[in-house]
C-alpha cells in the first residue's frame, strides 16, 4: 500500500507488542520508516533515589526490583561493587552459585525472548513451546533459590543459600531435559521459513556503527563483535574456559542465532558448574553497618548485555549514590539506526530483536516527571499537521 | 444459552502501570503459558483494550504513564472487571511514595480483585482470576 503523504505512527505507550509501556513515534513515508523518536520514562520510578534512603543490605532488595527478569545480575553487580568497597571477597563457592543462577537466568530469559519473538511474528506454537520449556528452568531456579522470579539469593559477601547435595540429581535431570528441548527449539527456529523470512535482513546494524554507539550484549555479538563481560573473568568463568558466541549477520536473525547458541552454551556451563563447584562456605562471616569513603564499579553480563553498578560511599549507613547502567539503555540508541528505512510492519520485530527491558532502562533516565506530566499529551500531539517539538526527555535521531 | 457461553469466553487485557519491576508481567504471561494455561478458564489475551472484559493490572502507575493507563481502561465498554496483580499494584510496596509514582491503580480505576505476592505465583494468579470471573459474571 502506498500513501501519498507522510504520517506518524504511534507505537505505544500501551501496545500489544510490548508488555511494558513505552512510546515510539515513527514517521512513515510510503510504508517505510523515515524518522524515529523514542520517548522513554514511562517506567521511571526512581529506584536510584530509593537506594539512597535504604541501608546497604536493604539496597540489595531494592536493586533486585529494578528488573523482574534479570534481577539477579543487578544484585550481583551491586554486591560486587560493595564487596570491593569493603575489601572483602565472596568465597569461591558463593561465586560459583552466583554464576550458576546467572546462567539459569540467561536460559530463561532467552527462552522467554524466543517465545515472544515467535509470538510477535505470528508463530504462536513457538511461544507455547518456549514457555513450556521455560517452566523447567523456573523449577530448577525455584529449587536452588526458593523463588521463581526474584531469587533473593545474593547478599554482600556471598550467597544466602547453598546448593543442596540431595537436589543435584534433580537439577541434572532438569538440565538434560532443557538441553534436549532447547536443541529442538533451536532446530525449529532455524529451519522455519516464517522466522527466516520475517527476520533475515531486517534491522540491519552496521558493525562499525555498533562499536561507535557502544552496543552491548547479543545485539553486538550478532554484529560479529566479541564483547562479553564474562571474558573479563569475574565469578568462575575463567575456570570454565568461556568463549563468547558471535554471528556475522548484523540483522535480527543473527541476534536470534546468538541467543539460541548461548542458550545451549549456558546449559553446558551450568552442568560444568555443578560438577566443578568447590566446597566450602558460601558467605563471609562479617556483618557491617557503615562502608568507608570510596567508589567502585560492579560489572556483570546480563542476558541482554552489560550491567554496570557504580556505587559511591561517604562512610554512611546508606549508599551515597548508586548509578545503574542497564543494557537496554545502551541498545535503544541502535534502534534508531535499525528502524530507519525499515518497513513499518517490521518495526515491532526490530524493536523486539534487541530484547528491550524498559523496566531496567527507565530507571536510569533523567526525566523531569513533573514538567513532562503536563506537556506529554501524546494523542493531541499526534494530530496531523502538529509540529511536534523535540525537546528534552527523549532520544531523537 | 448466551450467558452460559459468555461465562467461559473472557477477553483479558494486560495493562501495565509502569511503576514496578516486570516480574508480575512475566508471571502473568507464564500463567497464560502452557503449564498454567488460563485458557482452561476461558481467559484469552486480547490485543486491544476496547474488546476487553477483564483488565489484568500490574505495577503501580507512574506519572508519565497515568494518562495512557486511564485512557486504555476507559476505552473498554462495560461490563468489565479489574484484577490487580502483585504488591506494587496493591500498595506500591517498595516504590510507594517515590517521586516517579503517581499512585496505585485503584486510585485511578476501580479494582475488584487483588492478588498479593512479589510476584504472585501463577497458581495464585489463576485463583484470583477465577474470583474475578465470578465478579464479572454478576455484572453481565
Amino acid at each position: 500500500m502506498t500513501y501519498m503523504h507522510d504520517f506518524i505512527y504511534p507505537l505505544g505507550p500501551v501496545h500489544p507488542e510490548f508488555i511494558e509501556p513505552e512510546f515510539f513515534k515513527l514517521t512513515v513515508h510510503d510504508g517505510h520508516i523515515i524518522d524515529v523518536a523514542v520517548y522513554m520514562g514511562y517506567n521511571h520510578k526512581g529506584v536510584e533515589k530509593l537506594v539512597e534512603n535504604r541501608n546497604w543490605y536493604q539496597s540489595i532488595f531494592a536493586t533486585e526490583r529494578i528488573c523482574g527478569i534479570c534481577g539477579h545480575v543487578h544484585t550481583s553487580s551491586y554486591c560486587m561493587a560493595v564487596e570491593s568497597l569493603l575489601g572483602i571477597q565472596a568465597p569461591a563457592r558463593a561465586n560459583w552459585i552466583r554464576a550458576l543462577l546467572a546462567e539459569m537466568e540467561r536460559i530463561h530469559n532467552h527462552l522467554l525472548w524466543m517465545g515472544l519473538a515467535g509470538h510477535g511474528i505470528g508463530f504462536d506454537e513457538l511461544f507455547s513451546d518456549c514457555w513450556g520449556v521455560r517452566e523447567t528452568v523456573m523449577d530448577l531456579v525455584e529449587r536452588i533459590s526458593g523463588n521463581r522470579v526474584h531469587y533473593g539469593i545474593n547478599t554482600i559477601g556471598g550467597v544466602r543459600r547453598d546448593v543442596k547435595k540431595e537436589d543435584l540429581p534433580r537439577i541434572h535431570a532438569g538440565l538434560d531435559r532443557l538441553e534436549r528441548e532447547s536443541a529442538r527449539i533451536r532446530e525449529i527456529a532455524k529451519s522455519d521459513d516464517r522466522i527466516r523470512m520475517r527476520m533475515k535482513g531486517i534491522g540491519i546494524l552496521d558493525p562499525d556503527r555498533a562499536v561507535r554507539l557502544g552496543i552491548v550484549g547479543p545485539v553486538a555479538r550478532g554484529c560479529g563483535i566479541e564483547t562479553d563481560v564474562r571474558t573479563t573473568g569475574y565469578f568462575c568463568y575463567p575456570e570454565l574456559g568461556f568463549k563468547p558466541i558471535t554471528h556475522k549477520g548484523n540483522d535480527a536473525y543473527s541476534r536470534m542465532e546468538v541467543r539460541l547458541d548461548e542458550l545451549l552454551q549456558s546449559i553446558r556451563m551450568c552442568r560444568a558448574m555443578l560438577e566443578g563447584m568447590p566446597s566450602g562456605p558460601v558467605k563471609v562471616d562479617r556483618r557491617f553497618v557503615r562502608v568507608d569513603y570510596g567508589q567502585s564499579i560492579g560489572r556483570v553480563e546480563a542476558p541482554r548485555g552489560e550491567v554496570v553498578h557504580f556505587v559511591v560511599s561517604r562512610g554512611d549507613v546508606n549508599p551515597y549514590r548508586v548509578r545503574v547502567r542497564s543494557p537496554t539503555y545502551a541498545n535503544l540508541i541502535a534502534l534508531i539506526d535499525m528502524l530507519k528505512g525499515a518497513h513499518l510492519e517490521d518495526a515491532a520485530t526490530i524493536i523486539g530483536s534487541i530484547d528491550p527491558c524498559f523496566s531496567c532502562t527507565d530507571r536510569a533516565l533523567v526525566v523531569d516527571e513533573r514538567t513532562q506530566e503536563g506537556t506529554l499529551t501524546n494523542l493531541d500531539e499526534l494530530s496531523p499537521g502538529h509540529n511536534h517539538s523535540h525537546d528534552g526527555g527523549h532520544a531523537h535521531a | 444459552m448466551l450467558d452460559w457461553a459468555k461465562k467461559r469466553s473472557i477477553s483479558a487485557f494486560h495493562l501495565c502501570g509502569g511503576g514496578g519491576c516486570n516480574g508480575c508481567d512475566i508471571e502473568v504471561v507464564a500463567a497464560g503459558g502452557p503449564r498454567y494455561d488460563l485458557e482452561q478458564l476461558g481467559v484469552t489475551f486480547t490485543k486491544t483494550p476496547t474488546q476487553a472484559d477483564l483488565f489484568i493490572v500490574t505495577d503501580a502507575v507512574t506519572w508519565k504513564n497515568k494518562k495512557a493507563f486511564i485512557e486504555a481502561y476507559q476505552q473498554a465498554t462495560g461490563p468489565k472487571a479489574v484484577v490487580a496483580i502483585g504488591n506494587c499494584a496493591i500498595t506500591g510496596e517498595l516504590f510507594r511514595g517515590l517521586y516517579g509514582i503517581a499512585g496505585t491503580p485503584d486510585r485511578f480505576i476501580p479494582v475488584d480483585v487483588y492478588i498479593p505476592g512479589c510476584p504472585p505465583r501463577p497458581h495464585a494468579i489463576r485463583e484470583g482470576l477465577k474470583k474475578a470471573i465470578k465478579v464479572l459474571g454478576g455484572r453481565r
